[in-house]
C-alpha cells in the first residue's frame, strides 16, 4: 500500500519535474526554430520582394527550384565539397584525439594548439588563405617555386576543382581541432581497464582501434561525424570569403546561392523564390541526416 | 558539481556587473549627448547610414563642419559596408529606420516609393542651386513628378594606365589607346617585356559587377547598345550586341595579357596590384584619384583616359550617372533637419575633396585648381574629373526587374571561363537565351507596372544624343 | 621486456612525429596572420614570401582598439558570451538527460524538431527571428542577443548531451532513485558531475560560437551600437564601400579577439581529464 502511493506521488512528481526541465528548450525552440522555417515557408509560396505585399502563387517557386540548373550545381558542389572533408576531418580528429587523450608528454600543449584554429573567424582567416594561395605572389606558390617543386605559379584558385581542393584544405585546418575535442570528451567515457585487458591479450594498436575504441565510442562516433557533414552542408563564411563561389559558379555552395537571392541579386529581390529555396535545402540536409543516422544505426552499442 | 557552481556564481557576477555597468553607461550616455548639446539646450540627432565602412574622413569632415554650423541638430553617420543592404533592410521592416540611408546597390526606387519608404527631397536643391548642379542628374533622380534622393558624386569608368610601365615598354606614356585593337597590342608588349612581373592589362572577375565597369561603358560610348543590351527605341533587350566585346576580352586571355588570378580576382587585389606596379591597364572609376592618394599608397605614375572602343566605332558619350545618392527615410522625424544636411552635404563638397578627390555633382566643387595636388600627390586628375564626355541613361532597367536564374554578370562570367577553358560554346545562341529571360523579366514588370512602357520606349532615342 | 618497450618508443615516436607536423600545419595561417597584423596595408596585399613585417606597425592595433571600440565591445563580448554560456549548458543539460532517461508525450516530436532544427540555415532565419524579437521588444538588448543565441544552440547540445547521457548506464539513475531523490537530484547531484566532460565541451563550443557570431548581434543592436560585441567591430572595418578594406587592421582585431578565447580554453582544458582512466563509473 504505502509502496504504491509513494509511486505515485513520486510519479507526478516525475512528470512536473520533466516538464520544468525541458520548458526552456520547448519554448525556444518553437520561437526560434519552429517559428522562422513556418515564416519561411510561408513566403516560399509568395513572390515576396522584400517590401511590397506579397502575392500567392502557390507552387511556382518550387517548380522553378526543381527546374533551376545553377541550384542544383551548386547542391553538387556542396556535397563534392561536404563529403570529402567529412572523410578526412572525422578520422584525423579521431587519431588525434587518441593521441593526445594524455599518454604523451605535453598532451596539454597540443591539444591547446590544435583547437587553436577553430576559435578563428572563418571570414578572416579565410582571407588570409586567399592570399596565401593567390596566382600572383602567393605564398604557396613562391615556397614551392623556391623549392624547385614547380615552374610556373599554379592558379589555386583559378580551376574548378583546385579551388575545391583549397577550401576542403582550409575547413580541415579549421575544424579539425574542433572534432578532435568532441572525440576527446567521448573517449573519456570509455574505462581505462578495458584497454588494459586488452593490452593484456597482447593487441597491437590498430586491433585496439578498430575492434575497441570505435565501437565504444558508439552514439558519440555518429553523432559527431553527422555533425561534420551537417556542418560542410551548412557551409558559408569560409567559401564566401575564399573564393566567393569562383571562379565562375564553380565553388558555388547552396547557402551562397540563396543568401545569393535574398541579398545580393540584382534587380527586385527575389524572395520568395529564396525562400523556397531554403526549404528545398533544409529537406535535404535533413535528408542526408537521416539516411546517414539510419545507415550508422548498428553503431549504437549502448543500447 | 564545480563547473555547475562555477556557471552559476559567473551569471550571477554578470548579471550583477551588467547592472552596473548599465547604470554607468547611461551616464556615458548623458555625458556624450551634454558635449554635442553643449550649452544651448538639446540638439535634434539626426541618423546617417552610409555603404562606406569604418571611417569615411572626407563625410567626417562634413558632418563636423555641419554640427558646428548649427545648432538645431548634430548628424551622426555609421557605416555598414559589406552587410549594408541587409542592415537597412532590415531595419525598414522593424520600423527602426535612420533618418538617412545611401541608396546605392540594390535598392529598388520605385519600390521604395511605391511603400511610402523614403520621402520626396526636392526641396533640397533651390531654385539658385540648380545652375550648380550637374544637369543630368534632374532627368535621372525625377520619378513621380519629384527627386526622391540626393546623389553628391558623378560616377563614370575610366581607363587607368600606369605611365612607367608604358616607357619601359617602349610606349609613350603620354599617349594611351583611344582603340581596344590599340589597347590589345600595348597589353601584349607591356606582358612581354614584363617577363612575368607585370602584365598588360587587369580583369578583376572577382567583381561581382566587373561586366558593368569593362563592358557596358564601351557599349554605350560607342553607341552600340545601352547597358546590358538595351535598346531604348525597342524597348527590350539585346544582349547579343555585346557579344563582340565579350569575345574582345576572351582574346586578352587567349593572349596571356592579363593579370594572373583574374579568375578571382576582387576589387582589392587588383587596385593593389597596380599600385606595386605589376598591371599596365585596367578599368576603374573616376573615383580613383583620391583612392590612390588616401587609401592605398602608390610610387607609380599613373594616368587616367577615356574608355576605348572598336577602330570601326566611334566614341561619342560615355556612361556615367549620378551616384551615391541619399534618400531620406519617411519614418524619419527629423525629415527637415535631414533635409538641411543634405542640402549642407552638396554645398560643401569641396571640403571632403581634399580627403577624397572625385567629381561631385555640386560642380563648383570640380575645380581642380583648388586640389591639394601636390601634397596629396593626385593623380589621373585629367579624365576622371572631366564631365562633358558623359551622360547617363534615361533609367536602370535591371534594377528594376526580377530575372528568373542567373542574372547577367554571372552568365557571362561563366561563359568566358568556358571559352578561356577550351570549352565549346555557341556564344550566339547563350547570349540569345539570355536577351530571352531578360526580356520575358521585362514583360513581367511592365504587367505589374513596376516598369512603364513610357521609360523604356522612347520615340526617337538615339544614344549620341543624350 | 625490451621488445615492448622498443615497440612502446616506435609508435611513441610516430605520435610525436605526427602531432609536430600537425601542429606546423596548424600553426603557420595563424602566424603569417599575425605577421599580417603588424605590416602596412600595402604590404600585406603585396603577399610573398615575408612572413614577418619589414616593419613593425603598432598602429593597426592602436587604431583597431580605438575604430572598433575595443575596451566597450570587449565588455559587450564577455556579458554575451558569459550568459550565453551559462544558459545554454543549462538549459541543454536537462533537456539532454531528459530525453535520455524519460519518456512522455511529445517526446519524439520533440526529439524530430530538435533534429529538424540543426539544418536551418542561419542566414535565412535571421529574418524572421528578427521580426519575432522586435514584437517580444528582444532588440537592441544584450539579453536579446543571449536568448537568440542560446535558442540556436539548443538543438545541436542537447542531441549532444543525450548522447552522451546515452553512454551513462541507468543502474546508476535506479541507485539513486533506491535512495530516494527525485528525478531533478539525481540530475543535479549524480549525473552532472558524471558529464563534466561534455558540459565542458558543449561550454567551450558555445563560448566559440558567440565569440565568433556577427550576424545575430548586429541584427539585435541595430540602434543601440554601443553594445556591439567585438566580432561585429572587427568586421566592421572590413571594406570601405568603394575604397579599399583594411585587412591588416582587421587581422590585428583579430589577433585581440583571439586572447579571451585563449584564456577560457586553457581555463576550461582541466575539465577535459587527462587519463582515459577517469571518466565512466566502475562497477
Amino acid at each position: 500500500m504505502e509502496a504504491v502511493q509513494k509511486k505515485r506521488s513520486f510519479l507526478s512528481n516525475l512528470k512536473l519535474q520533466t516538464y520544468l526541465m525541458i520548458t526552456p528548450t520547448v519554448l525556444m525552440i518553437v520561437l526560434f526554430g519552429i517559428y522562422p522555417i513556418l515564416y519561411v515557408l510561408f513566403y516560399s509560396f509568395t513572390n515576396y520582394n522584400g517590401m511590397s505585399a506579397p502575392d500567392f502563387v502557390g507552387f511556382t517557386n518550387y517548380i522553378r527550384v526543381l527546374q533551376d540548373s545553377s541550384w542544383w550545381l551548386t547542391v553538387k558542389n556542396t556535397f563534392q565539397i561536404g563529403i570529402v572533408v567529412s572523410l578526412i576531418q572525422v578520422p584525423i580528429a579521431l587519431i588525434l584525439a587518441i593521441m593526445v587523450s594524455g599518454k604523451l608528454k605535453a598532451s596539454g600543449f597540443f591539444r591547446a594548439v590544435l583547437f587553436l584554429p577553430s576559435i578563428t573567424s572563418t571570414a578572416i582567416m579565410g582571407i588570409v588563405f586567399y592570399f596565401l594561395f593567390a596566382s600572383y605572389n602567393g605564398y604557396v606558390n613562391e615556397i614551392l617555386i623556391a623549392a624547385n617543386m614547380i615552374e610556373n605559379p599554379i592558379s589555386w584558385l583559378g580551376d574548378g576543382l583546385m579551388a575545391k581542393g583549397v577550401i576542403v584544405s582550409f575547413l580541415s585546418w579549421h575544424d579539425i581541432g574542433f572534432f578532435m575535442l568532441l572525440f576527446l570528451a567521448a573517449l573519456q567515457k570509455i574505462p581505462g581497464d578495458v584497454y588494459e585487458s586488452a593490452k593484456i591479450d597482447g593487441a597491437n594498436t590498430l586491433q585496439t582501434f578498430m575492434k575497441i575504441t570505435v565501437p565504444m565510442l558508439g552514439k558519440m562516433f555518429q553523432i559527431i561525424s553527422m555533425l561534420s557533414i551537417v556542418n560542410a552542408l551548412k557551409l558559408f563564411d569560409s567559401v564566401k570569403s575564399l573564393t566567393n563561389g569562383g571562379p565562375g559558379s564553380d565553388t558555388e555552395v547552396m547557402t551562397m546561392y540563396i543568401y545569393r537571392y535574398f541579398f545580393e541579386n540584382t534587380g527586385i529581390p527575389q524572395q520568395g523564390y529564396a525562400s523556397a529555396v531554403s526549404i528545398v535545402a533544409t529537406l535535404i540536409v535533413g535528408g542526408v541526416a537521416i539516411i546517414y543516422l539510419l545507415f550508422t544505426k548498428k553503431m549504437n552499442y549502448e543500447d | 558539481m564545480n563547473l555547475k557552481k562555477l556557471a552559476v556564481f559567473g551569471m550571477a557576477m554578470t548579471v550583477g556587473l551588467t547592472s552596473l555597468v548599465g547604470c554607468g553607461s547611461k551616464q556615458e550616455g548623458s555625458e556624450a549627448a551634454a558635449q554635442t548639446e553643449g550649452s544651448t539646450g538639446s540638439k535634434q540627432e539626426i541618423k546617417m547610414w552610409s555603404k562606406a565602412s569604418g571611417t569615411d574622413p572626407a563625410l567626417d569632415a562634413i558632418i563636423t563642419a555641419f554640427n558646428e554650423s548649427q545648432d538645431k541638430y548634430t548628424v551622426k553617420y555609421e557605416g555598414y559596408g559589406d552587410n549594408y543592404a541587409n542592415v537597412v533592410n532590415m531595419a525598414l521592416t522593424s520600423g527602426d529606420a535612420p533618418d538617412i540611408f545611401e541608396l546605392g546597390g540594390n535598392f529598388s526606387v520605385p519600390t521604395l516609393i511605391e511603400q511610402k519608404l523614403i520621402a520626396p527631397v526636392g526641396d533640397v536643391i533651390t531654385e539658385d542651386m540648380k545652375a550648380d548642379i550637374f544637369e543630368p542628374v534632374f532627368n535621372q533622380i525625377e520619378l513621380y513628378g519629384d527627386m526622391y534622393s540626393i546623389p553628391t558624386r558623378v560616377t563614370a569608368f575610366r581607363l587607368l594606365y600606369n605611365k612607367d610601365l608604358f616607357e619601359a615598354a617602349g610606349l609613350n606614356p603620354e599617349a594611351p589607346p583611344t582603340t581596344l585593337e590599340e589597347m590589345r597590342e600595348m597589353a601584349k608588349i607591356i606582358t612581354e617585356k614584363g617577363e612575368g612581373k607585370s602584365y598588360g592589362f587587369g580583369l578583376y572577375l572577382g567583381a561581382g559587377n566587373i561586366w558593368e565597369r569593362v563592358l557596358d561603358p564601351m557599349t554605350v560610348a560607342a553607341n552600340v547598345a545601352g547597358e546590358y543590351g538595351f535598346d531604348f527605341t525597342t524597348g527590350q533587350f539585346d544582349i547579343t550586341k555585346q557579344q563582340r566585346l565579350l569575345e574582345f576580352y576572351v582574346d586578352l586571355a587567349k593572349d596571356g595579357s592579363l593579370f594572373p588570378g583574374y579568375e578571382t580576382l576582387a576589387v582589392d587585389p587588383m587596385r593593389s596590384n597596380f599600385a606595386q606596379g605589376n598591371v599596365g591597364m585596367y578599368i576603374d572609376g573616376n573615383w580613383t584619384s583620391g583612392l590612390y592618394s588616401t587609401q592605398i599608397k602608390t610610387d607609380i605614375n599613373w594616368g587616367t583616359a577615356a574608355i576605348p572602343v572598336f577602330a570601326d566605332e566611334t566614341y561619342t558619350k560615355g556612361l556615367g550617372f549620378a551616384g551615391v545618392d541619399f534618400a531620406v527615410a519617411s519614418s524619419s522625424k527629423n525629415q527637415e533637419g535631414a533635409k538641411e544636411f543634405l542640402r549642407f552635404l552638396l554645398q560643401n563638397s569641396e571640403i571632403a575633396q581634399q580627403f577624397k578627390a572625385e567629381p561631385k555633382t555640386y560642380l563648383p566643387a570640380n575645380d581642380v585648381a583648388a586640389l591639394p595636388v601636390e601634397e596629396a600627390g593626385l593623380q589621373g586628375l585629367e579624365y576622371n574629373f572631366k564631365l562633358d564626355d558623359i551622360a547617363p541613361l534615361p533609367m536602370t532597367i535591371q534594377d528594376n526587374i526580377a530575372v528568373e536564374g542567373d542574372n547577367r554578370n554571372k552568365v557571362f562570367t561563366n561563359l568566358f571561363l568556358k571559352i578561356v577553358t577550351g570549352e565549346n560554346v555557341d556564344l550566339t545562341k547563350e547570349l540569345e537565351t539570355l536577351t530571352q529571360r531578360y526580356n520575358d523579366a521585362l514583360a513581367k514588370a511592365l504587367e505589374a507596372g513596376t516598369v512603364k512602357e513610357s521609360d523604356i520606349k522612347i520615340e526617337g532615342f538615339k544614344l549620341e544624343e543624350r | 621486456m625490451n621488445k615492448t618497450l622498443k615497440k612502446f618508443s616506435l609508435s611513441k615516436v610516430l605520435c610525436y612525429g605526427l602531432l609536430i607536423i600537425a601542429t606546423l600545419l596548424t600553426v603557420f595561417p595563424l602566424i603569417y596572420a599575425f605577421g599580417g597584423s603588424f605590416k602596412s596595408l600595402e604590404e600585406f596585399l603585396k603577399g610573398g614570401t615575408q612572413i614577418f613585417p619589414t616593419e613593425w606597425t603598432l598602429s593597426n592595433y592602436v587604431t583597431a582598439w580605438t575604430q572598433a571600440n575595443f575596451g566597450r565591445y570587449t565588455w559587450n563580448s564577455i556579458q554575451y558570451t558569459a550568459l550565453s554560456v551559462g544558459l545554454t549548458v543549462l538549459t541543454t543539460a536537462m533537456t539532454g538527460y531528459v530525453l535520455s532517461r524519460a519518456e512522455f508525450k511529445g517526446k519524439k516530436l520533440l526529439q524530430g524538431s530538435m533534429g529538424f532544427m540543426i539544418f536551418l540555415i542561419g542566414a535565412v532565419t535571421i529574418y524572421p527571428i528578427f521580426r519575432l524579437s522586435k514584437s517580444l521588444g528582444l532588440l537592441n538588448s544584450i539579453w536579446g542577443m543571449v536568448i537568440a543565441q542560446v535558442a540556436s544552440g539548443q538543438a545541436m547540445f542537447t542531441i549532444i548531451i543525450m548522447g552522451y547521457c546515452d553512454g551513462i548506464s541507468k543502474e546508476i539513475d535506479e541507485a539513486a532513485n533506491i535512495d530516494g531523490t527525485t528525478f531533478f537530484q539525481t540530475f543535479y547531484m549524480i549525473i552532472l558531475p558524471l558529464i563534466k566532460p561534455i558540459l565542458a565541451t558543449v561550454a567551450l563550443l558555445t563560448f566559440r560560437d558567440t565569440w565568433n557570431n556577427f550576424m545575430t548581434p548586429l541584427a539585435f543592436t541595430l540602434s543601440k551600437p554601443e553594445l556591439r560585441p567585438l566580432t561585429v567591430g572587427v568586421v566592421m572595418l572590413k571594406d570601405q564601400g568603394d575604397g579599399v578594406t583594411a585587412w591588416n587592421i582587421m587581422l590585428a582585431g583579430t589577433i585581440m579577439a583571439l586572447v579571451p578565447i585563449l584564456i577560457a580554453y586553457v581555463f576550461l582544458n582541466k575539465y577535459f581529464v587527462a587519463g582515459v582512466t577517469d571518466g565512466a563509473v566502475k562497477g
